[in-house]
């Protein structure tokens, strides 16, 4: 491999002075942001593990017409309440902004930890007991089936609890909102000297972004979810119609977070996404400030002005439909900007195909089917049509649930020899890779096929349907493929980790700070005595 | 896509397709780049990366046509809804549709009701929607139509039928257990028809639904039962096989013994007439032990559920 000549032997030395007796308790109460970074790894992954079998068994109950996995309609509609509120909520939110912003964010500034560490610690804390509350859906007799939306009335005169659901987003929540603070702390004051605004890595730009949004919009949702609790179990009315409560405004309180959370699990993930290809392309970012102007801030500025396009055929007003389509269409174009950058990112770079480009390329295209199936969705006479079909299931997995998983896995994959000191098979990497690739196509196509045939969303049979029992068919056999793909990740991790070639600090020849300046694993306080920067540094300075 | 049977879903058709094609080319356009970039500048071809800071000119231009094409897309789109959207002409037909869990109904004046949307060709027909506990989403794949109905207000939605037939219509809101049962069917009939059955002089079953007795001859209390069954949405909750879904199998039910939950006691009583008309009434007055208290009040009358206990006795 050409990157050999980048490798420290010194380090070796250094990481084997710091190894200890492995010791739960330290690991619990541990306030190293690499060891949370861990915990939330752990957890986040726990969560994708158990709302994937879910999906395994929705995917096989819809194989066939009528009853097969189950007879029970409400036994498939709590598998479906799990998947999506574990996949977002338990798994993408906390894998980009607890594993991905802990591991990264100290270390691409220059910083020995967090700002408030042992606030770190408090976040992860609530966010295990969330995932554990979330879990608890299996052992409760009458677990919630109000899907992750919870709308009103629905989880009010439901006899599932829909507690378990509430409190789940709560412990998230000010997990979310403590991990903001810091963040946002962290980025602003504990920059290394020479870390300036205009030299930031694009993911920190795109952490700074996200935990802005979840600062603002978190305090939303936890007030409506709430409200929710208040209305079921205290009696009171804020959305009970029966007591001259409206549904409505939960609907908008819901969104008005709901949809700003795709922007918190989209920035990290694409910010992810440009490290990997800086560094396998070993180009700067193409247009870096402007980028960051229109395209991260843009997005920014606009997400919280569109969440009505959730509720077109919800029952709001003309004029906020008016106002939402044309936001819609507009926040397309910093999108749009950031996927540019992307291709220009490529444009004359030098590309070596390892496993997380790989993943990175297979983003790129995800993403964009994603982005373009959005279009017709945000034409409302379009998406009246469209909207509660198996097309939105099909467009939002694609634009995402598999692209932000391309970038989740990818990003793990790319800083595995950092982590663990060691690299993965190269082989077991790209077989999953492929399997994973192939198997989302598959599903997700069909998805939205049924979707424009009229298909509608959580359904749990489709008597009415009887011609799309092949397509059905299909994307369970995609969906099987999937499964496969992940357990190939998971074994090339496993096995990376313990029996993997052992790697020097930089194995990608990256230029960015945590590649070059920090030992594989980094040490507890990751730079010793500091960093020390050169003028002309600049983490995507390949040209020198 | 399969064709549209209302004269508004034409158009969102011919929408939809100009939008995949606009988004089609972008795809191809940007693919095209991507996989050209992908390809030619791998790193045994192109061993010195090129360490461009950029182009303002491009980024500006691109930042300046896609403004233009989402400006005209949405100039355009905000048209089609506004004419999808906008009020129903005069004289249309005027009918009230209330969801509950798991039920349609639909009201015509005069007192015509009925649990399929019975619509007459070529007239617009405005339809205010209700419902009566959850959230719905009465939905028309084929007309291209869907509106939630929310409890606590009424919403409304409109169209002109284009076609004759006989199309699906759903619930598209999810709305619990049944949520998936919650269907019924849409026929849209010539205007003569359409006023026959209006006046009560002709009934219209959905193509491909059972002829209940379509022989003149009268028809038993059991057949009767077996129609409200299907059209009543009972079957949605209780099989006739003796499955348990969300509630007790009508198979071998009238007469048996069962327990069940009275104001928080348990006892057992004998399902019977008297048993029945109750809990047709009131639900969750004697829950059987083992299910929860979800069903509706029934929208039948004492004479209709009589009609489907006949029915019931039926299944033995």
């Amino acid at each position: 491999m050409s990157t050999q000549a980048l490798l420290e032997p010194s380090d070796t030395a250094e990481v084997a002075a710091v190894k200890q007796r492995f010791s739960l308790k330290e690991w619990i109460f541990t306030t190293d942001h690499k060891r949370v970074a861990v915990l939330y790894m752990i957890g986040a992954f726990a969560a994708f593990f158990v709302a994937g079998l879910m999906a395994m068994l929705m995917r096989t109950e819809l194989a066939s017409l009528g009853p097969t996995v189950t007879a029970d309609p409400s036994t498939y509609n709590t598998w479906l309440y799990f998947h999506g509120a574990a996949m977002i909520l338990g798994y993408q939110i906390p894998a980009l902004t607890g594993f991905f912003a802990n591991y990264y964010v100290p270390l691409m500034i220059g910083a020995k930890d967090v700002a408030f560490p042992r606030v770190n610690a408090l976040s992860v804390w609530l966010f295990w007991m969330g995932i554990i509350l979330a879990l608890l859906t299996f052992v409760i007799p009458d677990p919630p089936d109000i899907m992750w939306t919870g709308y009103p009335p629905y989880s009010i005169l439901t006899g599932g609890n829909t507690a378990f659901y509430t409190f789940t987003v709560l412990l998230m929540g000010f997990s979310s909102i403590a991990g903001g603070v810091n963040f946002l702390t962290t980025i602003i004051y504990m920059r290394a000297p020479g870390v300036t605004w205009g030299k930031m890595n694009m993911f920190i730009w795109c952490t700074l972004a996200a935990f802005i949004i979840q600062i603002i919009f978190v305090p939303v949702l936890g007030s409506a979810v709430t409200m929710l609790t208040f209305d079921k179990y205290l009696g009171t009315s804020f959305f009970n119609p029966a007591a001259g409560g409206s549904p409505l405004i939960y609907e908008n309180l819901f969104w008005f977070y709901s949809h700003p959370a795709v922007y918190v699990i989209f920035l990290p993930a694409i910010g992810l996404i440009y490290e990997i290809i800086a560094t396998f392309a070993r180009n700067r970012i193409f247009n870096y400030k402007k980028i960051v102007y229109y395209g991260v801030m843009g997005v920014v500025g606009l997400g919280g002005i569109v969440w009505a396009h959730h509720l077109y055929v919800a029952g709001i007003p003309n004029w906020m439909i008016l106002i939402h389509v044309f936001m819609t269409l507009i926040i397309s174009v910093p999108v749009g900007l950031l996927m540019i950058g992307l291709l220009g990112t490529l444009y004359k770079g030098s590309i070596h195909y390892a496993t997380p480009m790989l993943y990175a390329a297979g983003f790129l295209f995800l993403f964009l089917i994603g982005g373009l199936t959005g279009i017709p969705n945000a034409m409302s006479s379009i998406y009246i049509h469209l909207t509660d079909t198996y097309w939105m299931p099909g467009h939002f997995h694609y634009v995402m649930a598999i692209s932000m998983t391309t970038a989740i896995i990818g990003g793990t994959y790319y800083v595995f020899p950092k982590m663990t000191g060691r690299m993965y098979n190269e082989t077991l990497g790209r077989i999953g890779f492929i399997l994973f690739f192939v198997g989302v196509n598959i599903t997700f196509m069909f998805t939205m096929i049924m979707g424009v045939k009229g298909m509608p969303r959580r359904y749990y049979d489709y008597q009415q349907f009887p011609e799309i029992e092949w397509m059905q068919q299909i994307a369970t056999v995609g969906s099987y493929i999937i499964f496969l793909g992940a357990l190939v990740v998971l074994i090339s991790w496993l096995h990376g980790a313990f029996y993997g070639r052992k790697v020097g600090r930089n194995p990608w020849g990256s230029r960015s700070l945590e590649w070059t300046h920090a030992p594989s694993p980094p040490p507890p306080g990751n730079y010793g005595d500091g960093v020390k920067l050169p003028d002309d540094w600049n983490p995507y300075g390949y040209g020198k | 896509m399969f064709s549209a049977a209302t004269l508004t879903g034409k158009e969102v058709d011919s929408a939809f397709w100009v939008i995949t094609g606009i988004c089609a080319v972008l795809f191809v356009l940007i693919i095209f780049f991507m996989l050209f970039f992908l390809y030619r500048y791998r790193r045994s071809r192109s061993p010195v990366p090129g360490d461009i800071e950029g182009n303002a000119t491009l980024e500006l231009s691109f930042l300046g046509i896609s403004i233009v094409i989402v400006l005209a897309m949405f100039l355009w789109g905000w048209d089609g809804y506004r004419m999808i959207r906008g009020q129903a002409p005069e004289g249309s037909l005027e009918v009230k549709a209330t969801g509950q869990m798991w039920l349609w109904t639909f009201e015509y004046g005069q007192g015509r009701q009925s649990n399929t949307l019975i619509l007459p060709y070529g007239k617009p027909v405005s339809i205010r929607l209700f419902s009566n506990d959850v959230i719905h989403s009465l939905y028309v794949p084929a007309f291209r139509v869907k509106q939630d109905a929310v409890p606590g207000s009424e919403k409304d939605l409109w169209f002109t039928p284009d076609e004759t037939g006989t199309f699906d219509l759903f619930c598209a809101e999810y709305c619990g257990t049944g949520h998936s049962a919650m269907i019924t069917k849409a026929v849209v009939v010539g205007e003569a028809d359409f006023n026959a059955w209006l006046a009560g002089k002709k009934e219209i079953t959905p193509a491909g639904a059972a002829p209940a007795a379509a022989a003149k001859g009268e028809k038993t209390g059991a057949e009767k039962g077996r129609e409200l069954f299907q059209s009543k949405g009972c079957s949605a909750c209780h099989s006739t096989d003796g499955s348990k879904l969300i509630g007790p199998s009508f198979k071998g039910l009238f007469g048996k013994k069962e327990t069940v939950v009275t104001a928080g006691k348990e006892r057992e009583i004998t399902v019977d007439e008297a048993y029945i008309i109750k809990s047709e009434h009131e639900p969750a007055a004697d829950v059987v032990v083992g299910f929860q208290p979800l069903m509706p009040p029934s929208p039948m009358n004492d004479e209709e559920i009589k009609a489907v206990i006949e029915f019931m006795k039926t299944l033995k």
